[in-house]
């Protein structure tokens, strides 16, 4: 819920979808598992990183906590 | 020798060379170093060779602003001073803690880092301490079962400590001390009045007191207040026959820009598989060198945020470990060998040798010299007709937001190594939150009040301790800092007294 409030105009499942994906949707779960590792990784680097509930957490992190939270309410 | 100032007929006068006013980690410190001098060393001593609530009720006094201990717990008045119940948590200043930092208000020291390094290596042998050596590559090549976090060492490093056994000054160096030829040990010889000429430009002589309603009068070429930085700025505040505002007080800096460190539980950092951070542990009594996170200086600069460091305990056992505000109140070292105690229980209970998955990380960061945290004189006299010191201890929002950055640099880094997250405390989320939570603390670690540099409007001594405009006054300990760095304050104040000693062997002759 905290990245959902720090970011309304992200706070819908499919632009997360499509944030997340890069543009490029895709269901294999190894492709996707492996684009998101890569993206957290250079959040990290380059400082994209947020607060939510007290973690310091990467923006890519952040975006797949408030996709779960959407798709789980 | 040894002299009870009891036991001597009232209204002795007392003569030596130079008079030392404390017998702490300063004033035995100095004491050391002049045995078998052609020199005769009066060294004042306000209690015994023990506790007694007694003595230690004369250092009672109020306090306002931020919560605070009471103040006869934090420091200890008998020979040895507060080393009769310090941990022995060692570690060297920075070299940016001496810099001038245009983001840190009042900061810049008037002497560097490398200034100290000399005295620092004789300064590790009067505390039992290793080698002087700092570095965590040293260490490591040594046990090579320390193995560091792998963070970016352009960002964060791995301060190193040391640790005393902890020395107790009154016991390791009582004989000696005793048995110097030249060295007179007055104890139960509080001074309660330093008197100086007309001008207020030349000490001529203190008034010591004691419980047995006895007063002597000694006189020296040279006097070194090393008393610790409250009652070095209540002594110089209280002696104001000659100078009405206390002296070395013209310009109303004695007694401000007291500091203390904040130390806090601040975040927890979790890994996905149990991590053992034997670097980080301690085992006291045991352990000789351990780490902490420290942010490195072009961070620091980046940020435009304080120096601190975070250490480790397993979560399990640190989160309901009580802050120690709420339970330093006594000042009997008997209790807080008790407490002590209790902290360390808890841990080893709580040690898997597997390692944990989630730690606290707890803060030291140094607090921001502040004119309006200051000591000053109450109303109420002690027992010896003295007014007692009071503490308004004042902190700012760059303390806050400083331990806030330093979380979010740590809990990058350890993004970066893909090793685990961190998460921030409740009272650090808010960045427009200035407030300090009920658990904030320090670590009776007192600093400033009589703080070192060449602007009198800003300081009290110069660069060799001499109390501005007064010609044989020095002090020694951590009233001098400037700044507090990371660190506890011992080894950089017994450093900084060699240093004072050094010179005033130099300059013998003028002053002693």
């Amino acid at each position: 819920m905290a990245y959902r409030k720090l970011a309304p105009h992200e706070n819908e499942a499919t632009a997360l979808r499509q944030i997340l994906s890069e543009g490029k949707p895709t269901t294999d779960a190894k492709v996707l598992t492996s684009l998101l590792n890569k993206q957290v990784k250079d959040d990290f680097r380059s400082a994209k990183t947020v607060m939510a509930a007290g973690w310091v957490m990467s923006v890519t992190e952040a975006r797949q906590c408030a996709l779960f939270s959407i798709l789980n309410t | 020798m040894h002299i009870d100032a009891k036991l001597i007929p009232d209204n002795s006068v007392i003569e030596g060379d130079i008079c030392i006013i404390g017998a702490g980690a300063a004033g035995i410190s100095m004491a050391l170093e002049w045995i078998n001098t052609p020199y005769n060393v009066i060294l004042l001593e306000g209690g015994g060779f023990d506790y007694e609530p007694a003595m230690q009720d004369l250092y009672r006094g109020k306090t306002t602003g931020q919560r605070y201990y009471p103040l006869e717990s934090a420091r200890l008045h008998y020979f040895g001073g507060t080393t009769g119940h310090w941990a022995g948590f060692c570690s060297v200043f920075d070299p940016i803690d001496f810099e001038k930092r245009d983001w840190v208000p009042y900061s810049g020291w008037p002497i560097k880092r490398g200034d100290l390094d000399a005295f620092y290596v004789r300064a590790q042998r009067n505390l039992d301490l290793g080698p002087y050596e700092y570095s965590y590559e040293y260490w490591r090549e040594n046990d090579p079962s320390l193995v560091s976090l792998p963070f970016d060492s352009d960002a964060v490093f791995n301060k190193m400590w040391q640790f005393s056994p902890p020395t107790r000054f009154g016991t390791k160096y009582k004989d000696t001390i005793v048995n110097a030829p030249n060295i007179y040990l007055y104890t139960y010889a509080n001074v309660t009045d330093i008197t100086a000429n007309e001008h207020a430009s030349t000490v001529k002589q203190v008034t010591i007191k004691n419980l047995a309603g006895k007063q002597h009068t000694v006189k020296a070429k040279c006097f070194v207040l090393a008393c610790c930085s409250m009652q070095n700025a209540r002594l110089l505040l209280a002696s104001n026959k000659q100078a009405p505002k206390g002296l070395g007080n013209d310009h109303d800096v004695v007694g401000r820009y007291f500091m203390e460190h904040i130390e806090i539980k601040s975040a927890e950092m979790w890994f996905p598989d149990p991590e053992q951070l034997k670097l980080y542990s301690i085992d006291y009594g045991k352990t000789k060198v351990r780490a902490e996170l420290a942010i490195t200086a072009g961070k620091q600069r980046e940020h435009r945020i304080l120096n601190g460091t975070a250490s480790f305990s397993p979560l399990e056992a640190a989160r309901n470990q009580p802050a120690f505000i709420d339970i330093w109140k006594s000042s009997d070292p008997k209790e807080r060998e008790k407490a002590f105690g209790k902290f360390d229980e808890t841990e080893k209970k709580s040690k898997n040798k597997d390692g944990h998955n989630s730690y606290q990380l707890f803060t030291r960061v140094e607090q921001a010299p502040n004119p309006n945290s200051r000591i000053s004189l109450e109303s109420e006299t002690d027992a010896l007709g003295m007014r007692r010191a009071t503490l308004h201890w004042e902190l700012t929002p760059l303390e806050k937001r400083s331990i806030r950055t330093i979380y979010e640099i740590i809990g990058r880094q350890i993004g970066i190594a893909g090793k685990g997250r961190v998460r921030l405390m409740e009272y650090l989320r808010d960045e427009h939150d200035n407030s300090w939570p009920e658990f904030t603390g320090g670590g009776w670690h007192h600093m400033g009040t009589t703080r070192m540099g060449t602007d009198l409007k800003t300081s009290v001594v110069d660069a060799n301790c001499k109390v501005h405009g007064i010609s044989n006054l020095f002090t020694a300990g951590a009233s001098n800092y400037v700044t507090a760095a990371a660190p506890n304050p011992t080894l950089t104040l017994v450093a900084l007294t060699l240093r004072l000693s050094d010179h005033l062997k130099k300059s013998a002759g003028i002053f002693v």
